[in-house]
């Protein structure tokens, strides 16, 4: 054999190691399923759950299917719509029972990256763990499934989809049709909804065309010392409770803020039922703190704040500039402005009305239409 | 710290199976308990009259640990339970009296209304402990919970731990519920550091006959309790700020201030 004859085997044979290299850390590489936008760090994801293709279209079923309910008639889908950002458009959530939330159902939308999961829990740092909650609550109830496990487990067993789908989306678990198999991949599913394609996102990517000069005014009084939003709505996913595969970068925070919207009584409080991490910790200091949500998709999520209560984004800059709400009567009366534990940052601000455009502009550059209608993230039964 | 941890977590496990051993001598004991309400028993399917109103049972369920023997000289002896790999482990035991049948359509066919484990021989008269989970079993991650402590009923998934007491009634068809477990939890969901309410009951229930009678537990006071917050409440969740919660930790003998046990179950055992 001659040294030419020889190449192209070494070649193929380099070809063939390479590729099975590839193909090992493919098959734990997430990077297929999870897609990252340029300006994004990587995701922290749990390295002993990974997502694969196989459990994310598992856990998009899921997250799709109304029988996963007490009444058949909601799916996770129901609240998180994703044409709303995964969304629902109310102030209040529904539940399946019929039952009214507390809280307005909040944007999927970069979940992947929040340190901290929900409006204002401090225990939940784990998506799979949060998943439950939705499930099994009861208070309000959501999708009603408390007690419902062995439900679960026949669906899981008898609908084929899931019947071949879990086993290749757990190998190596002998019987992956539980609760903690089916909450894993419907966290793996949501890892991958992640927005990062606005016009802010190409404007900042180097396309300058793609903020209108109205935008590019809005966005310089966002980041500026005057309305000081970006304190708490900044970096790349306009939040400020965000994680990242190098923790470290993300300084590891998981805040909550109080932004003077209630003041009922001496000690700041807001309507029970609706006082933030407070009612988690139990600890006055967290009296009205909620997490600062990510501002993508903004414009296409009202009505805003954790309780639905702002109609409108102008209305919520009204709220801002005031330094707090004033609300005059009825049972939730006070003056926000003065609540002891607001945050810092809330101090009031004036704004023109050309200025108020221009915030309006910029917030609805964050808006990414192509995650709005990503294929990847529709409902899956419907194609059948 | 972390190696102190679980030095003196293993210097506990042995410790506990010292002593489970020490019991294994023991004898068998079993331990009924009655569900009633002002002496009428309660079931599902089967509602009953108080003060004119219909009540029916929705739900009741509850954990009890740490269940001690007390003689007539005051002398208390644990009790260890059996490990039956569903409602009992030898430490916690999970009292469930709904069957699934009428209103009860959220349970479980199984019951479990008597408790199985070992005690030295004696003459008792009262059966003393706490009702709840004791905190190092309370907050781990639930797919990983034993048997009693899987069921999703019984598993707060929000605040993280486990519903200590679970009761719900109908009470002229209007839902009425009283829920208890730990709150104010700071830490990770799985990894929780402590609670400002750790909200555990004790109870103390005289056994006028010793074991050969149930014990029994009327739910009027608490069922009272969970009226108490008026037309609009339905009950009380647990929040120790929800005005629907004030009769109720009172009625658990727990300080609305910090959930400390200061006083007895009400209605559980005679009175």
């Amino acid at each position: 054999m001659t040294r030419d004859s020889l190449a192209p085997l070494v070649l193929s044979l380099v070809s063939i190691g390479l590729v099975a290299v590839l193909w090992s850390r493919c098959s734990v590489k997430p990077d297929s399923v999870v897609r990252v936008p340029p300006m994004f760090p990587r995701p922290a994801l749990p390295a002993d759950d990974l997502p694969t293709a196989a459990k994310v279209e598992m856990g998009r079923r899921l997250f799709y299917d109304r029988r996963l309910s007490r009444t058949g008639h909601t799916a996770c889908a129901t609240c998180h719509r994703q044409e709303l950002a995964f969304t629902d458009g109310k102030a209040h959530a529904i539940g399946d029972t019929g039952e009214v939330h507390k809280r307005s159902t909040m944007s999927l939308a970069n979940v992947a990256y929040a340190a901290r999961l929900s409006w204002a829990n401090p225990l939940a740092a784990k998506l799979d763990l949060q998943v439950r909650v939705p499930l099994f609550t009861e208070d309000p109830v959501e999708m009603g499934l408390s007690g419902r496990e062995a439900m679960i487990g026949k669906l899981l067993r008898e609908e084929p989809v899931y019947a071949n789908g879990m086993p290749l989306a757990f190998p190596g678990d002998a019987a992956p049709f539980d609760v903690d198999h089916l909450v894993r991949a419907i966290a793996a599913f949501e890892r991958t909804l992640i927005s990062g394609d606005s016009a802010y996102d190409r404007y900042a990517h180097g396309d300058k065309s793609a903020l209108t000069p109205e935008a590019h005014a809005g966005m310089d009084l966002f980041f500026g010392e005057r309305l000081e939003c970006f304190h708490c709505h900044g970096g790349f996913d306009f939040a400020d409770s965000v994680t990242q595969q190098n923790a470290a970068a993300a300084q590891g925070g998981a805040p909550y803020h109080n932004t003077g919207l209630y003041n009922l009584g001496p000690h700041g409080e807001y309507p029970v039922g609706g006082r933030g991490v407070y009612e988690v910790t139990r600890d006055l200091n967290d009296m009205g703190a909620f997490k600062a949500p990510t501002l993508r998709n903004i414009a296409i999520t009202a009505p805003y704040m954790h309780d639905g209560s702002i109609a409108t984004l102008d209305a919520v800059l009204d709220h801002y500039a005031a330094g707090g709400r004033t609300i005059a009567e009825g049972p939730s009366a006070g003056v926000g402005s003065k609540n002891p534990h607001k945050s810092d940052f809330i101090q009031g601000f004036k704004l023109s009305d050309d200025e108020r455009r221009s915030v309006i502009a910029f917030l609805t550059s964050l808006t990414d239409e192509a995650f709005l209608h990503d294929p990847r993230f529709a409902d899956p039964w419907a194609t059948h | 710290m972390p190696g102190r941890a679980r030095s003196s977590t293993l210097l506990l496990a042995a410790a506990v199976s010292l002593t489970g051993c020490a019991h294994n001598a023991g004898d068998p004991v079993t331990i009924a308990f009655a569900a009633e309400l002002s002496g009428a028993p309660l079931r599902c399917g089967a509602p009953v009259a108080l003060d004119g109103a219909k009540v029916e049972l929705v739900d009741l369920r509850l954990y009890v640990h740490d269940l001690e023997l007390v003689d007539a000289t005051g002398r208390a002896v644990p009790v260890t339970l059996d490990d039956d790999g569903a409602f009992q482990t030898t430490r916690i035991a999970l009292l469930d009296f709904e069957d699934a049948s009428g209103a009860c359509r959220n349970g479980s066919p199984q019951v479990h209304t008597a408790l199985h484990g070992r005690a030295p021989a004696g003459q008792y008269v009262a059966l003393r402990g706490t009702l709840g989970v004791p905190f190092e079993l309370n907050h781990g991650d639930p797919s990983k919970d034993p048997p009693p402590l899987a069921p999703t009923a019984m598993q707060w998934s929000w605040l993280s731990g486990h519903t200590f007491l679970r009761f719900e009634a109908h009470v002229n068809d209007r839902p009425v519920r009283a829920h208890m477990g730990s709150e104010g939890c700071t830490g990770d969901l799985g990894n929780v550091a402590g609670c400002k309410f750790p909200n555990r009951a004790r109870f103390e229930a005289a056994l006028p006959h010793g074991l050969a009678e149930p014990v029994h537990f009327d739910l009027a006071p608490l069922l009272h309790a969970a009226l108490a917050g008026g037309a609009e409440s339905r009950g009380c969740m647990g929040a120790p700020d929800d005005p629907g919660c004030a009769a109720v930790y009172d009625a658990l003998g727990l300080s609305r201030l910090d959930g400390a046990a200061t006083g007895k179950v009400h209605g559980l055992g005679h009175p």
